[in-house]
Order: C-alpha cells, then sequence, then structure tokens
C-alpha cells in the first residue's frame, strides 16, 4: 500500500486541513467533500476477541470488563496463554489399588515459558479453568464508600430540589465548587436543614500507625536481591487490584477485547465506513474511502535536479478515475482555503484562528518540508470561493455547517512551487476492471495532445506538468500545491429519489500536494 | 452492536474517569474498583513511530491539543472500547495543573470528542474520599513534585500547601547518581548512555526500599557507611542481552534517602514538609490531620515507606521537644513543643497509585456527574471550566463577563475554602 499510493509524496488537503495520503482520506458522498480519520466521529461498532476471533455483544463485552471469556494473556509477557494437557495416573474410586490415567489441563506461554504452576495455581480438570484472577481483597469496602457518596449526592440533590442547599461535606467543597454558577436559585439552607446531621460513613479506612507499620525485616538486608522475581511495573500495571512484588504472585488475564469502529461524517450524520459485524471478515458494509470516488494522482517522474526558484521543470503525474462514470480533469492553480469563521460574527476563543491546531501532531504524516507560515494566504470562505463545485443552494448552508461542526486542524505546510495549467482538460473513460487483465486491449483514442499525455491505458494517462518554482527561499525541498477539477457522478440522488432523477453530474475539487523531489517507489 | 445495549438493567451509562498524570494516566468506570488501564502519559512520535513523545512535553497549545486529541482517542478505543460521545466524563486533575492545560483538555473533550458534561474533581479531594473519611493529610508524592495538603471536613485548606520537588523524577536523578557511583563491573562513561529513563525506573521498583531510620543514620555520614551490619549484597541487573551490570548492595538503601533530608537547610524533606504544614494549619485541626495521613502517587509505594515516614515524624517531634533543632525557628518548635502527637497512616483500599482515581470513580457513580459537571453548552458560551485560581469564576457576581449567570451566594468562598 505505501508504495502504490506514495505516502510521502502525494498528500491530499482534507477538508479539515489535514495533509493524508489519499489511502488515508474518506470522501462523503452526501456532502461530496473530502473526510478524513481527524475530521469525522468514530464509533465503536462491534467488540471481538483477537485471538479467538469470537465476537462478543456490546452487553456481554460491558459485564465482562471487555475480555474474552476464553483467551488468557501472560501475565509475566502479555502473550497468548495456551493451553496443556498433561496426564496423571490417579486410583479409581472403587478399586484404589487400580491406576487410571486422567487429563488436567493447565496454561503455558510458548514465548517465556510461564505456566499457571509458576503462580501456584493447581491444575484443572477443565480446558476452561477456572483460573484464579487478581481480585482486590477490599472491593466489598469500595463498593460501601460508593454508596455513602451517592447517599450524601442525593441528599444535596434533594436539598436542591427543595430549594435549600445542604451544606454537603464534599460536594460543597473544593474546587469544583460550580454549582453556584448555574442558573438557578440557590438560597443558603436553612439552619434546620444544616443542623441534620451527616450519615456516618459505611465503612472507614482504618490507620495504621507506629505499631501497625514494622520496619523492614532482616530479610531484606540478607537475602541477596534477584531481580527477575521482583516483577517489573507494566507486569504489575496489568494487575491493579494487587499489584504483586514478586513474579509468583502473577496470575493470568483475561484477553482484552478489541473494537471494530463504524465512522460516521460529523456534518451530515451519515456512516462513511461501516465495518461488517463479523470479526472474520475483512470487508465493510459501507465504506466510502477517497480511492474510490476520486481522481488518483501519482508522482511519475520526479525532477531530476534541484530546482532553482524561479525557474521551470517538467514533471509527470499519473493520473486514474476510480468510478464507473468518465471524468475530465483539468489542472488549476492552488487554492485550498481552510475553513475559518468569520471573526466579526463570532467572538468565541474557540476560533480556529485562535487554536488552529497544527501539525506537530504526533500522528500525522505531512510533508517532509515545512515552514512555520503557510504561504497560502488565509481569507474567510465564503460560498463562491470554496472548492466544492458547484451544487447550487444547498452549498453554503452546508459549508456553513462544516464551519461549525468540523473539527479543525490547519497543518502548515510550504508550498513552493507553482502549476502552469494547461488549457486542455484530460478526459479519463471509466474504470473497468477486466482491462486491468488485457495487456492487449486497445487504447481509447482520445485524441490527445502529445505534449500533453504521453501515455494512455484503460482508465489511466500520464500527463506532462510545467512547474515553476516561487522566488522563495530556494533550500526547501520543492513542493507542488495543485487543485484538480474532476467530473463526479453523484449516484445517491438517483438513489435516493427512486431513479426518477437522473444521477447528478457534478464538478468538484481536489487540492493536493507533492513533493517533487521524492523518488517514487 | 450498539443497538442491543440499552435493554433492561444494564443500560446504565456509568461515566469515563479519567486522571492524567504527567507519568502516567489512569483511566476506568465510574462504580468500578480499580482503573481498566494504568498507562504512561505519552504518545508515538509522528516522525519516529518506535519513539514516543510526554505529553508533559508540549510546545504550546496547539501541539498539546493535538496530542491529547490522540491519546484520548487510544484511550478510548483501544482500553475503554466505549464511543465517546456517549459517556460523560469525570476527569481527575492536579489542583495546580496549568491553566493553560486545562483549558486544551476542556477543548478536546467538549469539541472534538463532544461530551455533554465533565466533571472537574480536584486530585486531593478525591484522593481523601477514596478512605470514605472526610479529613486527611494529603501526601501526594507524583513525578515532577511531592505535595502536602490538609483538607478538613471536606474542605481544602489550599493556603496551606507544601511543594518540593520531590517526585520520582528527583528520585531517579538522584538514583543515576548512585548508579554511576556503584557500579562494580563497567566504567562511568560505558554505563551513563545504557541508564535510559526507564532503565532507572525499572532500578528504582524493582530494587530500591527504604531503609530503617536506625540503618539512615549511620547511611548518612559516609564514614559510618561501611560498618553497617549486615551490608546489602550486590545485585545484578541485565539491562540488554549484552549488558548485564552489578550494582553495590548499598544504592538500594541509599536512594530513597533523597525524601529524608532533614538536615537539609531548604527543608526539602518529606517530613519536615508535613510538620511545616501541620504547623500552619489551624490548632485545632492538627492533631485530627496528623492522625490521618494519606499517602498518594506510586512513587512511595517502596517497601517500608510508610514505616519509615511515621518514625521520622515522631522522630522530629519529640526532638523539637526537648531541644531546639539548629535551623528551624522557633515558633516552629514551640507548635510541637506541648502536643504529643499520633502520627497515623491511611490504609486504604487500593493501591496508592490508584487512590486519586478511585475517588473519582466514587465522584463518577453518584449524582455529582449531575450536579456538579460542566455542561458543554456552558462552555461553549462562556468559554471557560470554572476554576479555584480565576478570579472570574469567583466573584460574588458570579462570573465576570456572563450575562445572566446566577449570582453566587458563595463569593469566593467555595472555590477558596481558607478559613470556612
Amino acid at each position: 500500500m505505501s508504495h502504490l499510493f506514495q505516502l510521502d509524496t502525494v498528500k491530499y488537503v482534507c477538508c479539515c486541513g489535514s495533509l493524508k495520503p489519499i489511502c488515508n482520506v474518506y470522501f462523503c458522498r452526501h456532502c461530496l467533500r473530502l473526510r478524513c480519520h481527524y475530521c469525522v466521529s468514530h464509533e465503536v461498532d462491534s467488540h471481538y476477541c483477537g485471538n479467538c476471533s469470537e465476537n462478543m455483544p456490546s452487553a456481554e463485552a460491558k459485564q465482562k470488563r471487555n475480555r474474552c471469556g476464553t483467551c488468557y494473556d501472560c501475565p509475566s509477557c502479555k502473550q497468548t496463554l495456551s493451553i496443556r494437557a498433561t496426564t496423571i495416573q490417579v486410583p479409581l474410586e472403587d478399586e484404589p489399588e487400580k491406576l487410571v490415567a486422567k487429563k488436567l489441563y493447565y496454561l503455558a506461554c510458548g514465548f517465556c515459558r510461564w505456566t499457571s504452576r509458576d503462580a501456584g495455581l493447581p491444575d484443572s480438570q477443565n480446558t476452561s479453568g477456572p483460573w484464579a484472577e487478581p481480585e482486590n481483597p477490599l472491593a466489598q469496602q469500595i463498593i460501601e464508600i460508593s454508596d455513602y457518596f451517592r447517599m450524601l449526592a442525593i441528599r444535596e440533590k434533594n436539598s436542591k430540589d427543595k430549594k435549600f442547599v445542604q451544606k454537603s461535606k464534599y460536594l460543597a467543597a473544593g474546587r469544583h465548587g460550580v454549582a453556584h454558577l448555574l442558573p438557578r436559585r440557590y438560597p443558603v439552607s436553612v439552619p434546620e436543614e444544616m443542623s441534620k446531621p451527616l450519615p456516618t460513613p459505611l465503612y472507614l479506612a482504618p490507620t495504621e500507625g507506629m505499631e501497625d507499620l514494622p520496619e523492614l525485616s532482616d530479610d531484606v538486608y540478607e537475602d541477596e536481591l534477584i531481580i527477575p522475581k521482583v516483577t517489573s511495573l507494566t507486569q504489575r500495571l496489568r494487575q491493579l487490584e494487587t499489584q504483586p512484588r514478586e513474579t509468583s504472585k502473577l496470575l493470568p488475564t483475561h484477553k482484552q477485547l478489541l473494537v471494530k469502529r463504524s465512522l460516521r461524517c460529523r456534518v451530515c450524520e451519515r456512516n462513511i465506513s461501516k465495518p461488517e459485524y463479523s470479526p472474520v471478515s475483512i470487508k465493510f458494509k459501507i465504506q466510502l474511502n477517497a480511492y474510490f470516488h476520486v481522481p488518483q494522482i501519482r508522482l511519475m517522474t520526479p525532477l531530476n535536479e534541484p530546482l532553482v526558484p524561479g525557474r521551470k521543470a517538467r514533471i509527470v503525474l499519473r493520473l486514474a478515475n476510480p468510478t464507473q462514470f468518465p471524468t475530465a480533469i483539468r489542472f488549476l492553480p492552488f487554492s485550498f482555503v481552510p475553513l475559518q469563521k468569520d471573526g466579526s460574527t463570532d467572538k468565541r476563543a474557540l476560533d480556529a484562528g485562535k487554536f488552529d491546531p497544527t501539525r506537530e501532531s504526533s500522528t500525522d504524516h505531512s510533508l517532509p518540508s515545512h515552514t512555520l507560515t503557510p504561504t497560502t494566504s488565509i481569507t474567510f470562505i465564503t460560498p463562491s470561493m470554496t472548492g466544492g463545485g458547484t451544487l447550487g443552494s444547498g452549498e453554503s448552508t452546508q459549508i456553513m455547517k462544516e464551519i461549525h461542526v468540523l473539527p479543525r486542524r490547519s497543518e502548515r505546510f510550504s508550498q513552493n512551487c507553482d502549476v502552469i495549467p494547461p488549457a486542455d482538460e484530460i478526459v479519463l473513460p471509466p474504470r473497468d476492471e477486466t482491462s486491468d487483465f488485457d495487456d492487449f486491449a486497445e487504447t481509447p483514442d482520445f485524441n490527445d495532445d502529445p505534449k500533453l499525455v504521453p501515455w494512455r491505458k484503460a482508465n489511466k494517462a500520464a500527463v506532462y506538468l510545467d512547474v515553476i518554482r516561487q522566488l522563495t527561499d530556494g533550500s526547501e525541498p520543492p513542493v507542488l500545491g495543485i487543485t484538480i477539477e474532476y467530473d463526479y457522478v453523484n449516484t445517491i440522488v438517483a438513489l435516493e429519489s427512486k431513479g426518477v432523477q437522473e444521477p447528478q453530474k457534478v464538478r468538484l475539487q481536489a487540492h493536493l500536494l507533492i513533493a517533487l523531489d521524492r523518488i517514487p517507489s | 452492536m450498539p443497538l442491543y445495549e440499552g435493554i433492561g438493567l444494564i443500560n446504565e451509562k456509568h461515566p469515563v474517569v479519567l486522571e492524567i498524570g504527567q507519568a502516567f494516566t489512569k483511566a476506568g468506570f465510574a462504580g468500578e474498583s480499580a482503573p481498566r488501564c494504568f498507562i504512561p502519559s505519552t504518545v508515538p512520535c509522528k516522525d519516529n513511530p518506535t519513539q514516543v513523545r510526554k505529553l508533559i512535553d508540549y510546545q504550546d497549545e496547539s501541539d498539546l491539543y493535538q496530542m491529547l486529541v490522540d491519546f484520548l482517542n487510544t484511550i478510548y478505543f483501544k482500553h475503554l472500547l466505549v464511543t465517546p460521545k456517549d459517556r460523560k466524563v469525570a476527569i481527575v486533575e492536579s489542583l495546580f495543573c496549568t491553566s493553560q492545560w486545562r483549558h486544551t483538555l476542556a477543548k478536546v473533550l467538549y469539541l472534538h470528542y463532544e461530551i455533554l458534561t465533565v466533571l472537574w474533581i480536584p486530585s486531593h479531594l478525591a484522593a481523601v474520599c477514596s478512605t470514605g473519611s472526610d479529613t486527611a493529610l494529603v501526601v501526594d508524592v507524583g513525578y515532577s513534585e511531592a505535595l502536602v495538603l490538609p483538607v478538613v471536613n471536606g474542605v481544602t485548606l489550599l493556603s496551606h500547601v507544601q511543594s518540593q520537588d520531590l517526585g520520582s523524577k528527583t528520585f531517579d536523578e538522584n538514583l543515576k547518581i548512585l548508579l554511576l557511583e556503584n557500579c562494580t563491573n563497567k566504567s562511568k562513561e560505558e554505563l551513563e548512555p545504557l541508564l535510559t529513563p526507564e532503565v532507572i525506573e525499572d532500578i528504582r521498583l524493582r530494587a530500591c526500599f527504604v531503609t530503617k531510620i536506625r540503618r539512615a543514620q549511620l547511611l548518612s555520614d559516609p564514614s559510618f557507611a561501611p560498618n553497617l551490619d549486615p551490608q546489602l549484597k550486590p545485585f545484578k541487573y541485565e539491562i540488554d542481552g549484552d549488558n548485564f551490570v552489578e550494582f553495590e548492595g548499598i544504592l538500594r538503601e541509599q536512594a530513597a534517602e533523597v525524601w529524608f533530608k532533614n538536615k537539609d537547610p531548604e527543608g526539602s524533606s518529606l517530613p519536615y514538609m508535613i510538620l511545616d504544614c501541620l504547623a500552619s494549619c489551624p490548632i485545632d485541626t492538627r492533631k485530627k490531620l496528623a492522625s490521618s495521613i494519606l499517602i498518594a502517587g506510586g512513587t512511595p509505594m517502596l517497601p517500608g515507606f510508610k514505616a519509615r515516614l511515621v518514625r521520622e515524624l515522631k522522630k522530629i517531634e519529640s526532638e523539637l521537644g526537648e531541644t531546639k533543632p539548629d535551623f528551624k525557628d522557633e515558633k516552629f518548635t514551640e507548635k510541637f513543643r506541648n502536643g504529643t502527637y499520633e502520627f497515623r497512616i491511611f490504609s486504604c483500599p487500593i493501591k496508592e497509585n490508584c487512590v486519586n482515581w478511585l475517588g473519582g470513580a466514587l465522584y463518577g457513580a453518584s449524582e455529582a456527574v449531575n450536579l456538579r459537571g460542566v455542561t458543554k453548552e456552558f462552555f461553549m458560551k462562556n468559554e471557560i471550566v470554572p476554576d479555584w485560581c480565576n478570579p472570574g469564576c469567583n466573584s460574588v457576581t458570579g462570573i465576570v463577563g456572563v450575562s445572566n449567570a446566577a449570582s453566587s451566594p458563595f463569593g469566593s468562598g467555595v472555590g477558596l475554602p481558607k478559613g470556612l
């Protein structure tokens, strides 16, 4: 995947301002916009165990604390434990002198050789255990404290309902005394209310004085320390209830479940990606990845020598049309406009201008070169200026919604090369899967100018492009910013209006940043 | 399938309880007795996925915002396995976290994850409530600093706080010096690059302990140190497959002495911090506080810590009664001369490193989330999460700049509980 889509070379600019390779971008068919991991909302779809691929309904997963019922993790190295069988000779019940073989099971780690016998667990007669699990010996006491606090909170709530405040011990105190900020009448309670004694706690943690806390025993000083016998931090933190110090007290834990996520567009609240329920299936019910909808662009020939500011150079891009409909692609100068709130109408400090989360994020790939200031000028967005194409009147409301709903992230980038846009459009035929396997398929003839399109095959074509480097600092790697305009046939419209309407053909734009000095792999 | 959730009794959605510490983050659900995960507060590095970045090493607000988005994403989808939007959140936070951190975290929660209600709980108050009691002297030894903060009848006596840089960071720095000095089979130059923070932390956890008070007195004088009986045996530590390092045993007990430097004129010793704090507290609370010391934080979980702390306190107190100590002023001595204090330490129903989290879980399970939580609308409208250090939130007339907020009869008293 990484070499096919050139992860670091060609980046699509998502609506929210993230820079992503095409395989990490989604395309919302309802909004006709690019979406990415960052600006969609994630939801937990289904739980499953990564080891046994067993599906678990949410309610059951919740009850089992998100752990698989059958698989266990090694407490020592976190690998999955396997069940081993062993036979022992036991005397028969009615004839004690006769010995019969009996199967017993224990857990063993194939990686670090830990076994459940190390933990002192007896072998089990069943493959499924039961194996002892770490438990907090004082869990019952915690429940009692919890009940006490619930009681206090309910009292406070009731006193509030009566328009009197119980100056409850905890809940009125401390830093989060925010109740007085709520738009509600909040008078000080009457003396009777105040003088009511608080219930006594059900459980009070005991305190220990000198006599209860003996000094370390002499063994600590005399015995040699054997480091492998003492648990490490990660081992302890896997057993939070007990956090044992000796490795012999480590107990096997149930394996943590994994989830399949579904993604939802924040603007239209429709699913963008929804996996199939079955854990073994890698298919999707809904999968709106951009590489099914947006023309793919790859760099075929990078620059063969460094590009000096002000000079021109020629590169070759490879275009591919992934859709079922022909498209015509036109190249335009880079015109991405970040979503921006109009500062005059909205004075909230949450504005993008004040906190634009920038590309310092740790998970994101961004272009190898970057300057501190984006070279694209930031202007306030108006419906006519956006790259969304022509969707008519719904467009401006959609953008208004996007501005409010999408999390913004203006990743910083430098774009220091411009394209000299060719006048002609490049027409790409629809994708035909059979042609991919047919080496002798006829190449469609579109009467191309050989100076623009040197090569063509099925739904793919190569294009010569002249780029010119801006007169800025020449020390950075050259990055070309380009906007493409393409035809997109919206089949959703036809589906929703029950076939009465023709599929709607729209002109859409996508913004790309191409690192020119990268050698395409 | 989310569709089936919400049938019968199981539809109660417990709030998520988060404690994002400087070194470790604890996350889980309210109403449970232990966090679901206890993970380092780090995110993978963008440039090099094998490396990690600590959340506290953020450069600016936007950088922190990004890191928190990524970090919470991991917590929600790898550890807690719930949809963020569905749950209320209880945040257990330090009283002294920066406003920038707090505000950024609020933005991530309310705006990016669209959480409707967040309850912000100060960690010390949370720690106290995990004991079931309402009065305690909280000794919180965290990553960068140690704090001593009294809470009396549920009221935080914020002005009596004591803090020193005696956290695990200082401990590890000290331990590193000791490790370099006490290595028997490697030179300092060879050893130095091998001692990464993780290795030092591991040695602290596995080898170190807090020694007896009698031995500590001998340890403090280098000329007596060889006469210790019994001498600790040297121990071997495997850093990686090629490097087996052997260290002198003495460092195992020496390392923790960083907490008990009672002769230090700066007063950077845990027992002195506690006594300083007690001395400044109102007289009628001192006895109660002295007998309800609460240890919070993972660093003091070393064996022997509690026993030593109690003895140190008793020793200093008794010395104060007899002779004037050389560097403390007379007032301090006066306060402890008459009172025979009994120092007692809480034994919590959970390990010290989860004490704060447990308090948050107790709050989260009660009605407090609805009563005291800050809603998304409130945040969107006012752009703030009410805070004790923000004068705008604590004025008598309610929030400054908020037109229709109810006037507050409590005034600043609620936020700053001094003297209440």
